[in-house]
């Protein structure tokens, strides 16, 4: 038996079935809604990436010497490759673009996990849209959770640039600890340091009130009456406005403490949780600064979700097959085609070709296949009643429902 | 309903004092027996081993938790560190014999290799690490103070309150590194989902725990 390296899984079984269905699923709503497939490569220069992420998560990276003599890491962000892709790839005037991918990251664990990689699905949604892209993105992740019943979630959203305008007028080593504070959050230690700051009264006291600024979509006003300026607040009151409106508001909740650690976010941001477990399914949000960063002009924003999570809280799961489909004694073409036969009404099948007849229903048994069938005797066997018949009854019947 | 963590041993009474400060019911507690799971009112306590609180809460078993910093930093678990109880105050040291003592008052290079006995393994590394010097850890889960006297370590690294029992095995506090006490916790998910829910709890107890301070 092989030994799999500390961190690393082999997924098999049903958990594959499911993790492929998410997936499949996943990336079949993003098509329907104009995203394109991209598929990013899994090595990436550290020059590339180092200076776009937080320090903290860049300390995660996981570093290599490519056998070109290259310093690399193993890609531990979807988006940095999206957007860098683009930014070489494609003019300024075939924006906006929509991406969608479905791939592995690779990054050190925190604890108390240690997975060294994810599988994740997401979308990046890239150039001048407008309002709509905030609204378009959270309501495609709410979607996405819908059409894989996991409708027992909820967003969370925050806004960088709100947390930003917050903190103006506070030297900036002291607005970094603060904000370091509030991302890691250890809100005794942002109190200690607030104390220790010097602010206006007026400040100071919306600052204090900043961690708790949670809870439905009435903490937006909330924290209007205590700035002097709340235009700052508009527009994400106009991104929750517009999603309540689709009928989310049992499903947002805000934050104005949130901070991603990413580092490249600019605006707002979100992530996915299960309202069951309130465990977290994925995340995303705004990264303007991002695209400056590559030299681009404009708005992006994207998403990404754990597939091993959603594969987790998804009820649904992949058909498995229905029918064994013994052809043993038959010609290989036979079977062959009786099969494609069933292909093409959209039932799912395993061939079976040995020759031990017995053996082969015990191994549809085994794997909980409904149907067991002889195509040498045209017989068919409910394997869960034990009843035997016809298979062309079967055909007609029961395999046509 | 809210569901607490709390640590089971010497820190549960300063827990319960704590919460009954904060006039949530805690009778049942009080008497729980062999019970590790008490429902009071509309709370749920969940008692476990101190250094298994930060997993109850990061799991989402408990919504809330209380439990020393130090145990959360030796977890190296994110949570959401809500308040500062004060309760079980102590804080976490080097501690050695006289000769080991005097090595840290010289620069670093002399501390390089040193052979350090703690369960505190993470915060260990970390400490020293910030300091530049690199150490070698006994890991141990109790009796610390022993490793020195029987030739096992150079020092110790622990939390120390009194320092009555680093004394008592013939050693002295070294340096202290940082200040431990009872945190009030809460997962990352659950802090955002059910805030409201919890925001009334979290300030009855940063009220009692203000007010005690004050008296």
């Amino acid at each position: 038996m092989n030994k799999n390296p500390k961190g690393c899984s082999n997924i098999g079984g049903p958990a594959a079935a499911k993790l492929e269905y998410c997936r499949n699923k996943a990336l079949k709503i993003f098509s329907a809604y104009g995203y394109r497939p991209f598929s990013p490569s899994e090595f990436q220069l550290i020059e590339d990436v180092w200076d776009k992420l937080s320090k903290s998560r860049a300390r995660r990276l996981i570093a290599l010497n490519s056998p070109f003599g290259e310093p690399c890491v193993l890609r531990g962000d979807l988006t940095l490759s999206a957007v860098a892709y683009l930014s070489s790839h494609y003019d300024d005037n075939e924006r906006p673009l929509r991406l969608c991918y479905a791939d592995r990251v690779f990054s050190a664990p925190v604890p108390p996990r240690n997975n060294l990689e994810e599988n994740q699905v997401g979308i990046e949604l890239i150039g001048w849209e407008g309002s709509g892209t905030d609204a378009e993105v959270i309501s495609l992740l709410l979607r996405t959770l819908d059409e894989l019943s996991i409708e027992r979630s909820t967003v969370v959203i925050g806004d960088m640039s709100v947390v930003t305008k917050l903190f103006e007028g506070i030297p900036e080593d002291r607005a970094e600890q603060l904000i370091g504070a509030l991302q890691e959050g250890t809100y005794t230690t942002y109190s200690r340091i607030l104390d220790d700051t010097e602010t206006d009264e007026r400040q100071r006291k919306l600052l204090k009130a900043l961690p708790s600024l949670k809870g439905d979509c009435s903490v937006i006003s909330e924290a209007m009456l205590m700035m002097d300026d709340p235009s700052v607040l508009m527009p994400l009151k106009k991104l929750c406005d517009s999603l309540c409106k689709l009928g989310y508001s049992n499903r947002i909740r805000i934050d104005l403490g949130f901070i991603r650690d990413l580092g490249y976010y600019s605006g707002p941001i979100f992530n996915a949780y299960s309202s069951v477990t309130a465990s977290l399914l994925g995340g995303g949000g705004r990264y303007d600064g991002l695209l400056t960063k590559v030299g681009m002009d404009g708005e992006a924003s994207g998403f990404a979700l754990n597939i091993k999570e959603l594969a987790e809280h998804c009820t649904d799961g992949s058909p498995s097959p229905k029918i064994m489909l013994w052809c043993g004694c038959s010609d290989p073409a036979e079977g062959l085609r009786y099969a494609d036969g069933l292909y093409k009404k959209g039932i799912s099948f395993e061939l079976s070709w040995t020759a031990d007849r017995e053996g082969s229903m015990k191994t549809a048994g085994l794997r909980k296949y409904r149907f067991w069938a002889d195509l040498s005797s045209k017989k068919a066997t409910d394997l869960m009643t034990g009843q035997v018949f016809d298979l062309a009854e079967l055909d007609r019947g029961v395999l046509s429902c | 309903m809210l569901t607490f963590a709390l640590p089971t041993g010497r820190s549960l009474q300063d827990c319960i004092e704590i919460l009954e400060g904060a006039g949530l019911p805690v009778n049942n507690l009080k008497n729980h027996g062999r019970n590790l799971i008490v429902d009071e009112g509309s709370f749920r306590y969940l008692l476990s081993k101190p250094s298994d609180v930060p997993a109850m809460v990061h799991y989402g078993a408990a919504d809330l938790a209380i439990a020393g910093n130090d145990v959360v930093e030796e977890s190296g678990i994110s949570l959401v560190e809500l308040l500062d109880t004060g309760h079980g105050k102590c804080v976490m040291a080097v501690a050695g014999t006289r000769a080991i003592a005097e090595k840290f008052n010289g620069n670093t290079c002399s501390l390089m290799g040193l052979k350090v006995a703690t369960k505190y393994a993470r915060i260990a590394e970390n400490t020293f690490g910030s300091w530049g010097v690199q150490i070698k850890i006994l890991r141990l889960n109790g009796s610390v103070e022993l490793a020195p006297a029987l030739g096992l370590s150079d020092c110790i690294f622990d939390i120390v309150q009194t320092g009555n029992t680093i004394k008592a095995n013939g050693l002295m506090v070294i340096k202290e590194t940082a200040p431990v006490s009872l945190r009030l916790l809460a997962g990352q998910g659950s802090v955002r989902l059910r805030w409201r829910s919890m925001f009334g709890v979290v300030n009855a107890i940063e009220n009692y725990v203000k007010g005690a301070a004050c008296a």
